[in-house]
């Protein structure tokens, strides 16, 4: 069975959101100013929906998907 | 020119008799044969084709009645002890087929059941994963990630038709809500249900809706201003974790 295409979107280096569907893969709901600190990754390694990912920068200024787990719940 | 006399054809006749005289004994020795090869081919008198005729035949028979090892005779065999049910499966089947199939009664009260309103639909949505949730041919409704709203739109509405609607969050203690005229006519945008957008391809965001607080309980409503023969939507959106999967209930009246 092939795998549903997931879009996920980055805002400051962490997922702001993901979506199954291209046409809401994009910043139209995003302040303007904040657009240039986005970018949008298709099909990261290892996320299914459930996890977090943040972007991580290494020594050469690459940005790489890192998959982590959601921390326990917390009261607001 | 044909130059054969009657004085020749006599000749011909009396060589004729003269060859079949001289050759009596030939001839009965040939229709002899003759009548021991009809015999032969015709089985009613010894022959290596009549034994051997026999012989496959009894070897045929054999195999057939299974008196005679064969492949045939093996595969029966083995498969001989395949067929049957047990007692206890032959009772599981009788007391399945009291079980399966329904009345035609009963097809036509699920179906009428089926169409019947309110109908629901219910789902759990990641918080943060955007996209269509929702479409009937009338309206679609997407959940929208970056603000954290429902949204809706409009696919099969009269040009002059209003839809009213709004929004109900309960969070904690705290309540807001509103509740207006929404749009008119069909959309060429998503809307909210939370400002009037009249324009086709308005879609004006008021943020003091977005769904971003823990333990809430939202509750949604799409309504027709003044139109007898449209739908009516009430969704409510229960969250636990605002970072968590929430329950999304769309409940439809009438079409």
């Amino acid at each position: 069975m092939s795998e549903v295409d997931k879009w996920l979107i980055f805002l400051n280096d962490e997922l702001l959101f993901w979506t199954e569907q291209e046409e809401f893969a994009n910043y139209n709901d995003i302040k303007e100013e904040d657009r240039p600190n986005c970018l949008t990754l298709k099909n990261v390694a290892g996320f299914t929906g459930p996890q977090l990912v943040r972007l991580i920068t290494d020594a050469s200024g690459n940005k790489t998907p890192e998959v982590y787990e959601r921390p326990p719940p917390q009261l607001d | 020119m044909n130059t054969h006399s009657v004085n020749d054809d006599e000749t011909d006749i009396d060589a004729l008799e003269t060859l079949t005289t001289s050759h009596a004994s030939s001839i009965s020795t040939i229709n002899s044969s003759i009548t021991t090869i009809n015999n032969k081919l015709s089985g009613s008198s010894s022959s290596g084709l009549k034994t051997l005729t026999t012989t496959n035949l009894n070897g045929i028979n054999g195999i057939l009645n299974h008196t005679t090892d064969s492949n045939l005779k093996a595969f029966v065999d083995a498969n001989s002890a395949k067929t049957g049910i047990t007692s206890v499966q032959s009772n599981n089947i009788l007391n399945n087929n009291d079980k399966i199939g329904i009345t035609l009664s009963q097809i036509s009260a699920i179906s009428a059941n089926t169409n019947r309103y309110p109908q629901f639909t219910n789902l759990k949505r990641l918080y943060n994963q955007d996209g269509d949730i929702y479409n009937d041919g009338k309206i679609k409704f997407r959940w929208n990630s970056t603000y954290r709203q429902l949204m809706f739109y409009v696919l099969d509405i009269g040009a002059s038709e209003y839809l009213t609607g709004g929004v109900v969050k309960n969070e904690g203690s705290t309540r807001t809500a509103v509740h207006t005229y929404l749009t008119q006519g069909e959309s060429t945008a998503y809307k909210y249900f939370t400002t009037p957008q009249t324009g086709a391809s308005q879609s004006i965001v008021n943020s003091t809706f977005n769904l971003t607080t823990s333990y809430s309980r939202i509750e949604y409503f799409l309504h027709p201003y003044n139109e007898f023969a449209y739908p009516s939507y009430r969704i409510t959106i229960l969250i636990g974790s605002s970072s968590g999967y929430h329950q999304i209930s769309i409940k439809k009246f009438s079409d």
